[in-house]
């Protein structure tokens, strides 16, 4: 029986995005790069504490930026029991059972519960626009383009483009004739013969048949074996 | 041993389509991703089906699919999703059979 090997690759691009800053609850943070758009689906409450949706599922993570806890002054966060006592300018991990989520016109908009909705989880922003900065970080790749899996199979060629990077072409997922489906990896100069051992290793050993192997995870910075060729970013580019 | 993958719908759409015609997968969204075949009719095309997962779990579910993709039953026949079969239960992470697009 024949077995593929099913080749994983994800593209290296910037995980984070600052979110827009506001006197209010809301977490807004727009559409555009490096995430194409922002999530569609909603996380409601009972989402949010029954521990369903993207959030939850570790699709992404959500900081604050600096938390306002100087004594004194009338704009400060506060925070629920989870979070114990929070230092002041303290970057702060959001537990997903702090918000819910819509997404918007052009953007998506977490919602902070307060203090008095969920004493557990709730956070009260600031009154202050300027201290509500949060940064959402991709924990995965969720879109076109982002990451793709191709077989073994469907290898036609793998070709060198300069002293320090190399071009997998794959029949192409639109099943086209004149077009391609590519992975270009950049990876140490000079380093084309290691490349070549690791892509025949992957494909050819029998213990990486008859799975998915993920070969040049860019998103992640993880690359297959030891990285002998010191593979460091990954462009797809996918008819 | 020829394998073929089999894909069904709750409205009743289904795809049988031998792996070795499988181009590739690529996600869409945070919940759906495309799987590609050669087109049914050997035009120089492609014939695809969306897979729907639990939201978020995206590399997850590119995994299940494709451990399920690369099994062997004895038969050849490696149901990827029957939407319409109460008795068969989804591949891990696995919401649903979307669109079969020939």
């Amino acid at each position: 029986m024949i077995n593929d090997v099913y080749l994983y690759f994800s593209d290296d691009f910037t995980k984070t995005k600052a979110s827009t800053q506001a006197a209010a609850q809301t977490i807004t943070v727009a559409d555009g790069a490096p995430f194409v758009a922002m999530m569609d689906g909603a996380i409601t409450d009972a989402d949010r504490i029954a521990g369903v949706g993207f959030f939850h599922n570790g699709l992404v993570s959500l900081t604050m930026d600096a938390a306002n806890m100087e004594e004194g002054e009338a704009d400060l966060h506060a925070f629920g029991t989870h979070y114990g006592t929070v230092a002041d300018n303290a970057v702060v991990q959001i537990s997903p059972f702090s918000v819910i989520y819509a997404a918007g016109s052009g953007t998506g908009v977490f919602t902070l519960k307060t203090t008095t909705q969920d004493p557990v989880y709730g956070i009260d922003a600031s009154s202050t626009a300027g201290e509500n900065g949060f940064t959402l970080k991709l924990e995965k790749p969720y879109a076109v383009d982002q990451a793709i899996v191709k077989p073994a199979s469907q290898l036609l060629n793998i070709t060198s483009v300069d002293n320090n990077s190399t071009i997998l072409t794959f029949k192409p997922t639109t099943g086209d004739g004149a077009n391609i489906d590519t992975v270009e990896i950049h990876h140490t100069a000079g380093k084309h013969k290691e490349f070549a051992e690791a892509l025949s290793d992957v494909i050819t050993e029998p213990r990486n048949q008859g799975k998915m192997i993920k070969f040049a995870d860019g998103f992640n910075e993880l690359y297959f074996g030891n990285n002998a060729s010191g593979m460091d970013t990954v462009d797809l580019t996918i008819d | 041993m020829i394998k073929f993958a089999y894909f069904e719908t709750a409205s009743n759409d289904a795809l049988m389509v031998p792996v070795a015609n499988y181009l590739g997968t690529e996600l869409i969204n945070d919940s759906s991703c495309t799987m590609h075949f050669s087109k049914v009719d050997n035009a120089l095309d492609k014939s695809t089906v969306v897979m729907n997962f639990t939201q978020g779990m995206t590399t997850e579910a590119l995994e299940s699919l494709h451990n399920a993709l690369a099994s062997n039953p004895k038969d050849g026949l490696i149901v990827m999703g029957n939407d319409n079969d109460s008795n068969f239960t989804n591949l891990e992470h696995i919401a649903s059979v979307g669109a079969i697009t020939l």
